[in-house]
């Protein structure tokens, strides 16, 4: 463990020493215990390149992910962590570790990779790779006649072999994929099917196979192992909307390991006005409930929800809502979602989700999440990033980032116009009112929403101006006072465009 | 041996959602509304590595039979509120604009512009992309509103 910590020493002194000359840093950060993982990474974006280290303990183990991305003659190169997927159809993707080609035409793509490759991981705050065998392979896709996209996979890992071939159909009403061949040398098959015959009718089928590693810990508490488990789901469907009504119905089966389960939904929303009101019935082996939701959007900004469920002769009543502004965005609600696991448990189980996620000034997004599950664990989960500008961006920063708070209530405004000293209305021209910045249109004019008529700070900034070039400042007001919006008053403000 | 039953349905879950999501420039880029009643709005996203600077004005337009559109002046018999006619925006951020109007005669129609643009820059020129967001108003109902006043109006195919 020494040695990885020196290790990871270096490379965190390597990226900070990248970070002095990058055009962009991005920074990320976060821990989980819903991904059982913590940690960071930064990412240094250059010019012609990007550079990436991921730093994070992930199911108790230490884990690292370095990787630096560059174009060279018409090919994208990746040399470190990089996956290889095989979306049309699969979801499919082999975590890579060593240097990876890929080239664009127009109707094609080809990747080739050679290296090691293993187990790939992957959260919003870091990405790693844990590698323990060499592995070889390609990706191609294709664009054919008669809106077909063909694609193509083939890896060898150790002594196994995956070939999967995919095609996927698209053409007015109908999208179909499918695909086919050798998983890690066993047989593989996935594929889905929608047709919408009429604008107000969708018809759906699918089969996925879904693979991931489960932790498994002894009774005693003495020790753990992550297990692979594959899971295949099939859903078979149709939705339908009829004068403000809609409708759907869909039988799912579920198989993880030697445990089957199925169940069907029946489910039907109407939409009066600022209500939406939906219940749905879920049916399966180990029972059935109905849960039903109603939701009244009180403003633009707030909705509240009541949730109701009937199971096993007891109704409960649940309360939830969102709030969205451009600054905060926060929600709690119910989610019912089809899971085959674990025998003698319905497959419809229900979380009760809360989220939480701020947008700061100077391009920095933090988010919180909780989910309770079934079983009434709580998850938890918070991550932020952040966008830091290096001595390579060109010209001044407009901004950091900074956002406007206005609220569509605001019964006060500040206008104003902006002209040079022609006369001539000035586009684009910024101009700090209290917090918030405002930037002239096409006419010269601006204008700011206040909830109140306090006097507020103005400011011209000229090196946020859209319009290029050395702007000045000749006149303009230091203070200004919001008036109500059908008696304000413009503020005039001159500025000169110098060499 | 016990499995971490909440861990397993959480990959689910998250196996479930990771599909939809998805980033864009303006959304959504039509908007059609019915019975006279507009409260609406837009979302720009960023989804470039600097800040942007947006600027948001309305027009109106019209579309001639060949289905090519002329942008103009906002028509005076439109009336529209912005909550805020410009901002900025930080990396991989978004803002919502939201918007009242009100029509002296249905249908009507027009565009919000978003002029978005990056940097200050002293020399060279200054690049600035356009993304529309378009609302229809109709008399009567919501759906299919769009399609009427292009087959009533403009006279274009449906």
């Amino acid at each position: 463990m020494t040695a990885q910590r020196l290790f990871l020493l270096l490379l965190l002194l390597l990226a900070l020493l990248g970070a002095s000359h990058a055009q962009v840093v991005e920074l990320k950060g976060g821990d989980s215990t819903m991904f059982d993982a913590g940690g960071g990474s930064v990412v240094l974006h250059f010019p012609n390149s990007t550079e990436t280290v991921g730093v994070g303990i992930a199911s108790g183990q230490l884990h690292l992910g370095v990787s630096s991305s560059f174009d060279w003659h018409q090919w994208n190169f990746t040399a470190g962590d990089d996956y290889l997927g095989l979306t049309a159809g699969t979801g499919l993707a082999v975590s890579l570790r060593g240097l990876t080609a890929k080239r664009k035409w127009k109707k094609q793509t080809l990747t080739l990779f050679a290296g090691a490759a293993g187990q790939f991981y992957t959260f919003p705050y870091f990405s790693a790779t844990s590698v323990n065998q060499f592995g070889t392979g390609m990706f191609y896709e294709r664009e054919l006649p008669h809106r077909l996209n063909f694609s193509t996979m083939e890896v060898i890992v150790g002594s196994q072999y995956t070939a999967i071939e995919a095609l996927h159909y698209l053409w007015k009403g109908l999208d179909a994929s499918g695909a086919a061949g050798l998983l890690q040398s066993q047989p593989f098959e996935n594929g889905r099917i929608s047709y919408k015959p009429i604008k107000s009718l969708s018809l759906f089928a699918m089969r996925q196979d879904y693979f991931f590693d489960v932790q498994q810990t002894a009774k005693a508490g003495t020790g753990s192992s992550l297990v692979q488990e594959e899971s295949t789901i099939s859903n078979v469907g149709a939705s339908a909307n009829l004068r403000g009504l809609s409708f759907n119905a869909s039988a799912l089966t579920g198989t993880t390991g030697t445990n089957q389960v199925s169940g069907q939904t029946f489910g039907g929303g109407v939409h009066p006005g600022r209500l939406a009101i939906t219940a749905s019935y879920y049916r399966s082996e180990h029972g059935s409930f109905i849960a039903s939701s109603f939701t009244e959007k009180l403003t633009r900004r707030w909705s509240v929800s009541e949730f109701l469920t009937y199971s096993q002769g007891q109704w409960s009543l649940n309360y939830g809502g969102s709030f969205t502004s451009n600054r905060l965005k926060a929600s709690v609600g119910y989610q019912t979602y089809f899971v085959p696991y674990g025998p003698g448990l319905s497959p419809f189980q229900q979380t009760i989700n809360v989220s939480v996620s701020w947008q700061l000034p100077h391009s920095t997004t933090a988010t919180f999440a909780t989910n309770t599950l079934p079983n009434g664990a709580v998850r938890w989960s918070t991550y932020g990033n952040s966008y830091v500008q290096g001595p390579l961006q060109v010209g001044n920063v407009a901004g950091q980032g900074h956002t406007n708070q206005t609220a569509s209530t605001a019964k006060f405004i500040v206008r104003g116009l902006v002209k040079d000293p022609s006369g001539i209305p000035v586009a684009g021209a910024a101009v700090l009112v209290g917090r918030e910045t405002a930037f002239t249109d096409s006419d010269g004019t601006f204008f700011v929403r206040f909830r109140k008529a306090n006097a507020v700070s103005l400011k011209v900034v000229p090196g946020d101006f859209r319009a290029p070039g050395n702007w000045h400042v000749i006149s303009a007001p230091d203070t200004a006072t919001p008036e109500p919006k059908d008696k304000a008053t413009v503020i005039n403000i001159e500025v000169s465009k110098g060499d | 041996m016990t499995r971490d039953f909440g861990r397993h349905i959480y990959i689910f879950l998250l196996l479930l959602v990771a599909p939809m999501l998805h980033a864009q420039g303006i959304a959504p880029i039509i908007s059609e509304y019915g019975h006279g009643k507009v409260n609406g709005s837009f979302t720009v996203a960023n989804s470039f590595l600097e800040p942007i600077s947006v600027v948001i004005q309305e027009y109106s337009f019209s579309v001639n039979p060949d289905g090519k559109s002329k942008i103009r002046p906002l028509d005076p018999g439109i009336h529209i509120q912005l909550d805020s006619m410009s901002s900025k925006i930080g990396v991989k951020q978004q803002h919502e604009f939201s918007y009242k109007v009100k029509c002296d005669t249905l249908p009507c129609w027009g565009t919000f512009n978003a002029s978005i643009s990056g940097a200050h820059v002293s020399n060279g020129l200054g690049l600035v992309m356009i993304v529309p967001h378009t609302f229809y108003i109709c008399r009567d109902k919501q759906a299919g509103c769009r399609d009427r006043i292009r087959h009533d109006v403009f006279h274009l195919e449906k």
